[in-house]
């Protein structure tokens, strides 16, 4: 894929929602690795967190970053949606994206997702951890077998067939954005993506990304209870 | 009707319709291991042959018919409440 370079004045429109549940240790190194990367619009939710999460994210405070906070844990998709409706609010908000809070995304893929949406060729790019080799082979094999499982859930309930279906690095546009509608809070909500972008005709395309598995971040991964739980939430929708 | 009474004057809460509900189940229970008699009666009369078994049926029909509206209310409430917090969130911006 060619080299794409996103521009000072495109940066100022791409808003990043951020969810964030007990990060303390590794949100400040996220926020920084997007400030430094000119990267401002960076829109926070502590979602009911019980460490000291939203402190230390109020230590890297500037303009455009904005810490919304739930008083009480409500999950990923309610968090995620919260820091939508807020983007979709801002006069100068293009493009968001919703990244990982634990350091698993890199901020060197943004722009394949950012070129495939100024070409027009979708409103809403889906990373995907299995269009890499070298990204492919560092999944965990007990993930490898989950995920496969949920590619073929997916394609079952939604009639959509993607190579990742649970990967949380998306890149939409407003239009895509105000169509989606998250109404599962945990982390059900990817499959209720999926499913919406099939439901509601939305042009969808996948690019790949690179995930930086961590012990910290394994640790945190999604369990196979979830994963079943997940699919029980899908069906009874 | 003693009970219904007790519930308006002191306790000061009711639901009217719980409340005859739950008491009309315990009533029938009541006359039933008071007069078994009438539980072949009522078999009699709806040409029921065992009645017993028709009770049994008809509560795990209730009970699940039960479960299933209490996890649509569960559901909505759950929905409610992720609404406010998302609201009360988007107020309260730092």
């Amino acid at each position: 894929m060619k080299d794409f370079k996103i521009n000072e004045s495109l940066k100022k429109e791409i808003f990043f929602v951020i969810p964030v549940f007990n990060e303390e240790k590794v949100i400040g190194k996220v926020i920084l690795d997007l400030q430094k990367n000119g990267f401002n619009n960076l829109i926070l939710i502590n979602d009911g967190s019980s460490d000291n999460s939203s402190n230390e994210i109020l230590k890297y405070k500037k303009n455009g970053l904005v810490l919304l906070e739930h008083i009480i844990n409500r999950g990923q998709g309610a968090a995620l949606r919260t820091g939508i409706d807020y983007c979709l609010n801002q006069k100068n908000c293009k493009y968001i994206v919703t990244f990982d809070s634990d350091g698993q995304h890199r901020i060197s893929d943004l722009s394949k997702f950012i070129k495939k949406l100024e070409e027009n060729k979708c409103d809403i790019v889906l990373g995907s951890r299995f269009l890499l080799e070298e990204s492919k082979k560092l999944v965990p094999k007990k993930k490898v077998i989950l995920l496969k499982l949920a590619l073929f859930i997916t394609w079952i309930l939604s009639n959509i067939w993607l190579t990742d279906t649970h990967n949380g690095y998306r890149v939409m546009n407003k239009k895509a954005a105000k169509n989606i509608e998250i109404l599962m809070d945990g982390f059900e909500h990817a499959s209720e993506i999926i499913d919406e972008i099939s439901k509601k005709k939305i042009k969808y395309c996948e690019v790949p990304v690179f995930i930086d598995y961590t012990d910290y971040s394994k640790a945190k991964g999604q369990k196979i209870s979830n994963a079943i739980k997940i699919f029980l939430k899908m069906l009874f929708r | 009707m003693f009970y219904l009474v007790y519930l308006i004057k002191f306790t000061k809460r009711i639901n009217l319709l719980v409340e005859l509900f739950f008491m009309g189940i315990y009533s029938m229970v009541l006359l039933i291991f008071l007069f078994p008699s009438i539980l072949n009666s009522f078999g009699n009369l709806f040409g029921i042959d065992s009645v017993i078994n028709f009770i049994i049926y008809l509560s795990i029909f209730v009970i699940f018919f039960l479960i299933f509206y209490l996890y649509r209310r569960i559901e909505k409430q759950r929905v409610g409440i992720t609404k406010l917090v998302r609201e009360i969130a988007l107020m309260k911006k730092k």
